[in-house]
């Protein structure tokens, strides 16, 4: 018999890097939801491009890990550019409209059906590039891509955080999220930064998604649960606070992994139920509303 | 006018009747195109196994035609994919039945989508030839009807686990594990190795751990297999899960047998592992390409014209799926396209000596329509990148 602390850190350690990548996604929903107040439903089908897309280039093309990385998160943002035009300007008319999240979600169908005829139906495996051998921290094994995926993730969602809060473009940004038309009076190009936002939450997506392949394989399908739970990620923490996104998103891996080691029956159940427990008591989420004043 | 009218429009009629006459006489050569319809995964979850049992589906077809065919007359394959959903598996059935007229059906691949289809068949008095899902309820929903409906040229799970079983005891493995994933299929498998296990006296000690298809992690699970130090795991896991399990064990450290069920020779099983990940893993299999000469000049056939699909990339599917359709057309030849006619036949059957399968020469009775049973199927274990039989 195991001492609970071992598996305890084994769930730690296996947790993190499931919730880092949630957190990554996540990140994207809160940087379009602040700008224009709608979300990419499609964050997961993003992500799946990026990997799939990655993977031609890193595998098919032979072009090295890193080449691989940034030609996801070229093609993601094109992507995102696109989107913004096709899928949310045209429905954003009003400010009340909910046309959105049928036209993402309608891109994310799109996306996969199209994943599909190019790349096939099947799992495909994306060998990382740190190799297949375990690493042991303490007692806890885990994949070197793993540790990869909890760093880079981690980072770029820091990253992410100095470019809104000090970048001339970041505060922009900002600006624009916090007041539309004081923004467009200062003259900051509205139109541009939200384009802007869209581009940044695809690229998160398309990071995501090379990040996370050698772990999961790359294939049309590997988007949706991703998708959902960062989705989960972002509400649980807080839609409008970054920091908060990032302790949901570590916070839900490390939920599921913790219930697991007590009952793999009823791991993703518990892990939910706790979400709606949390939102019942913290309706804006575990750090939602309080920091949105400070910005 | 009127009656003018009238007149024009009795003659119209008139036309029309002749129209349909004509028609009508060119109707009954329209009905009577031969056609085998297929109900497949070819995309979705078990593709794999889809494609597969095309190939050896049109070898038999072709082979049939090009001998030709029934009284000179080519019988036509209709092809449909249910996407590995039951749905659309119903959809498809009902469409082969009602508009395509077809004398049989072969498939599915998928036992959720069986389950799902084999009401119809039955209802509509339909042979259907099941030649990969495995459930044990798709023959035995039907198996004591005055007229049964539905056979099988597939190792079902209970025979599977059963040969698992018979390793463990002659290896004489004391503490089993017990996984399986969170679909239907998976959650039979574990009823039926539960009820397996419990007949040969043998202790579960970890389990049942249950697992999401597409969970990246399973330590959680494992550690409890180690925590009950286990000897021997019974996984029901298709190929990813399956490549997640091992790469968990190594996380943590645990080195047991383990075994899956004929989910493991799938091809993609190696793909997704590569050769280290999936060194020692067990499955079960029917069917290997060297096991009788008929088995090797079937493996040369399709290597060869199917090279540009991968030739014999999944060896046990694609024959399993090769007897199935030739059994059927056998049944043709002695009865004519009558469905029902066809499933008296298939019972009857008792010179089918060129199977490539090991199935008997008499595959089929009115007491048991799993053609293949339990002395059909073995252990086989990856070794450096090929299955071998395990010993």
């Amino acid at each position: 018999m195991e001492a609970i602390g071992v598996k305890l850190w084994q769930a730690l350690v296996s947790g993190l890097s499931v919730g880092s990548i949630y957190a990554l996604i996540a990140e994207g929903y809160y940087i379009t939801f602040i700008t224009t107040g709608a979300l990419n439903f499609g964050q997961g089908e993003f992500l799946m491009i990026g990997a799939l897309f990655g993977l031609t280039c890193y595998i098919t093309l032979g072009f090295p890990y890193a080449v691989a990385i940034f030609g996801a998160v070229l093609l993601t943002s094109l992507m995102g550019i696109g989107l913004e035009r096709i899928a949310i300007r045209p429905v954003m008319r009003h400010a009340l409209s909910l046309s959105w999240v049928l036209s993402t979600v309608a891109v994310s169908i799109i996306l996969k059906n199209a994943a599909v005829q190019l790349w096939g139906p099947e799992q495909i495996k994306f060998p990382s590039p740190f190799g297949a051998g375990v690493v042991h921290i303490g007692s806890a094994g885990i994949f070197p891509q793993e540790l990869f995926i909890i760093v880079a993730a981690i980072g770029t969602v820091i990253a992410l955080q100095v470019f809104l809060k000090r970048a001339v473009l970041g505060k922009a940004l900002m600006a624009v999220a916090f007041n539309r038309n004081a923004a467009a009076v200062m003259g900051i190009n509205v139109k541009r930064m939200v384009v802007l936002a869209f581009v940044l939450s695809s690229a998160l997506a398309g990071i995501g998604g090379v990040l996370v392949a050698p772990i999961t394989f790359a294939w049309a399908y590997m988007g949706t649960v991703p998708g959902i739970k960062a989705f989960a990620a972002a509400i649980f923490g807080g839609l409008e606070n970054p920091i908060g996104i990032l302790i949901g998103g570590l916070v839900i891996g490390l939920l599921e992994q913790v219930f697991g080691i007590i009952n793999s029956n009823i791991k993703e159940g518990i892990t939910f139920l706790t979400v709606l427990l949390i939102l019942a008591i913290r309706p804006s989420g575990l750090m939602g509303r309080k920091e949105i004043k400070k910005v | 006018m009127n009656t003018k009218g009238v007149c024009v429009g009795l003659k119209a009629i008139a036309l029309g009747l002749v129209v349909s006459l004509v028609c009508g006489t060119s109707s009954p050569v329209r009905a009577a195109e031969l056609k085998i319809g297929f109900d497949l995964s070819l995309t979705g979850g078990t593709d794999d196994y889809g494609r597969a049992a095309r190939m050896g589906a049109l070898l038999a077809l072709k082979e049939y035609n090009d001998k030709g065919g029934y009284k000179g007359q080519k019988v036509e394959a209709v092809i449909y994919d249910d996407e590995t959903k039951p749905a659309k598996g119903v959809e498809n059935v009902t469409r082969l039945i009602s508009r395509d007229k077809v004398f049989a059906i072969v498939g599915p691949v998928n036992s959720g989508v069986a389950l799902a289809i084999i009401d119809i068949a039955q209802k509509s008095q339909m042979p259907l030839m099941d030649t990969i899902a495995t459930a044990e309820p798709i023959i035995q929903r039907y198996q004591s009807a005055p007229k049964c409906y539905v056979f099988r040229v597939s190792l079902n799970d209970g025979i599977q686990t059963s040969f698992m079983v018979d390793h463990i005891q002659k290896k004489h493995f004391q503490r089993i594990g017990l996984m399986h994933d969170s679909t239907g299929w998976g959650q039979s498998g574990r009823d039926t190795a539960l009820r397996e296990l419990k007949e040969a006296k043998l202790p579960l000690v970890a389990g049942p751990e249950v697992f999401d298809q597409n969970d990246t992690d399973m330590t959680a699970q494992l550690t409890k297999m180690k925590d009950g130090n286990v000897d021997f795991i019974i996984a029901y896991s298709l190929a990813p899960g399956g490549v997640q399990i091992a790469k968990s064990m190594q996380k943590i450290g645990l080195r047991v047998p383990w075994t899956s069920t004929w989910g493991f020779t799938a091809p993609n099983f190696l793909k997704l592992g590569g050769k280290e990940t999936v060194e020692g893993v067990m499955a079960v299999t029917s069917y290997t390409p060297d096991h009788s000469a008929n088995a090797k000049a079937f493996h040369a056939k399709i290597e060869q014209e199917y090279k540009d699909q991968g030739g014999d990339f999944f060896p046990v599917a694609t024959a399993q799926t090769y007897d199935g359709t030739r059994l059927i057309l056998r049944a043709l030849d002695k009865v004519g396209p009558d469905p029902v006619k066809i499933r008296d036949a298939l019972e009857e059957i008792d010179d089918f000596t060129e199977a490539v399968t090991k199935m008997k020469p008499h595959p089929f009775t009115k007491a048991n329509h799993e053609s293949l049973g339990r002395d059909t199927g073995f252990l086989v274990i990856w070794r450096n990148g090929k299955l071998v039989r395990a010993e």
